[in-house]
């Protein structure tokens, strides 16, 4: 009878660990409104926006109950929209633990599209990823508001170069 | 029996952390970027803007004030800057401060050529404008758009100095005249 309580909690457990794997901090990011002081110039007229827009937002992303000999990839990708103005970049910064990022398999900035693209090539648990965003290449904008979605996918594996 | 047992916990402990992997969990996040409804001008020239008139009086056409156009300003250029809304457009108004001394003259706003924009569509010219202290119209439909601020970047136009037809003479003097010329961005 004991052998059989402890084969549930083990699959109970097992369970449980797929379903916590990858994990962000953030669901929606509000950023300050871009406005005259975001000009490449700010406050003058005549003037766009500038090539990089930081948006001083961040989130901390997290992979966890993997074994830490388990090597993974977190893929990002953009979904598609039609009112894109900017390209969106995502950085990532500090990380914890170090050891636990491949910073050869890394794309420490990546810019974002609609397909899945390598991002962070990790082994084990990370327990905190910060990752920032910023705006490249804006036109000017054509509508008030603009919405960005992205979607971050883990993968066994380290992320292919 | 007991044998088999420890066999099964065993490969479970084993495959345990196997079955933890990775298995294209995924996670969204949603960025919302919100633009100011932003709406900036200037101009190229900063300085005062004179039309010289005539100096050399005569008696057969007075001060010179005879032809139809008196006299022309250099070229001027308006910079702007403007960030779309998405439902609506926006114009630039022209008006003086005040009326003119002498209604034996009027005083126009003539656009020059407009090349296209870096960015945006050529606003809609309602020029030449004549100025008075009722606000006109000049440029509209700009859904948005940036001229540049380079020192000839912008909307070029001129102040024109033109005969009034039905103007009265004697209402001239002889006296400098200064007008306060206002522009405005209208939503």
């Amino acid at each position: 009878m004991k052998q059989v309580a402890l084969l549930i909690c083990i699959t109970l457990l097992n369970a449980n660990g797929i379903a916590q794997n990858l994990q962000s901090s953030e669901w929606v990011i509000n950023p300050n409104t871009i406005d005259a002081s975001d000009l490449a110039i700010p406050y003058t007229a005549g003037e766009v926006l500038p090539t990089t827009i930081n948006l001083q937002a961040t989130e901390d992303l997290s992979v966890n109950n993997v074994s830490n000999q388990v090597k993974w990839c977190i893929y990002a990708q953009l979904t598609p929209s039609t009112s894109a103005n900017c390209s969106i970049v995502v950085t990532l910064g500090y990380n914890s633990p170090p050891v636990c990022v491949d910073a050869l398999k890394t794309n420490y900035t990546l810019e974002l599209n609609t397909v899945a693209t390598p991002f962070i090539s990790g082994k084990g648990t990370l327990n905190k990823g910060v990752v920032s965003y910023s705006l490249d290449n804006c036109s000017l904008p054509e509508t008030s508001s603009e919405q960005y979605q992205i979607v971050y996918t883990i993968q066994t594996g380290s992320c292919p170069l | 029996m007991k044998k088999l047992w420890y066999f099964l916990s065993m490969f479970f402990l084993w495959s345990a952390p196997s079955l933890a992997q990775p298995q294209n969990l995924q996670t969204t996040t949603l960025i919302n970027i919100g633009y100011s409804n932003v709406s900036i001008m200037s101009f190229g020239l900063h300085q005062n803007i004179s039309i010289t008139t005539a100096s050399n009086p005569s008696v057969v056409d007075g001060a010179g004030f005879n032809s139809a156009l008196i006299g022309t300003s250099t070229m001027q250029y308006l910079k702007f800057t403007i960030f779309g809304s998405g439902y609506s457009t926006k114009s630039i108004a022209v008006s003086l401060s005040a009326p003119l001394s002498s209604d034996y003259y009027n005083l126009v706003l003539a656009t020059q050529t407009m090349s296209l924009l870096p960015y945006g569509s050529i606003p809609v010219d309602h020029g030449p404008v004549q100025l008075s202290a009722t606000s006109k119209v000049w440029l509209s439909d700009i859904e948005y758009g940036a001229t540049g601020s380079g020192p000839i970047d912008g909307i070029p136009f001129q102040y024109e100095l033109q005969k009034n037809p039905n103007g009265s003479y004697a209402t001239l003097s002889g006296a400098q005249e200064h007008v306060v010329i206002i522009f405005t961005i209208i939503e």
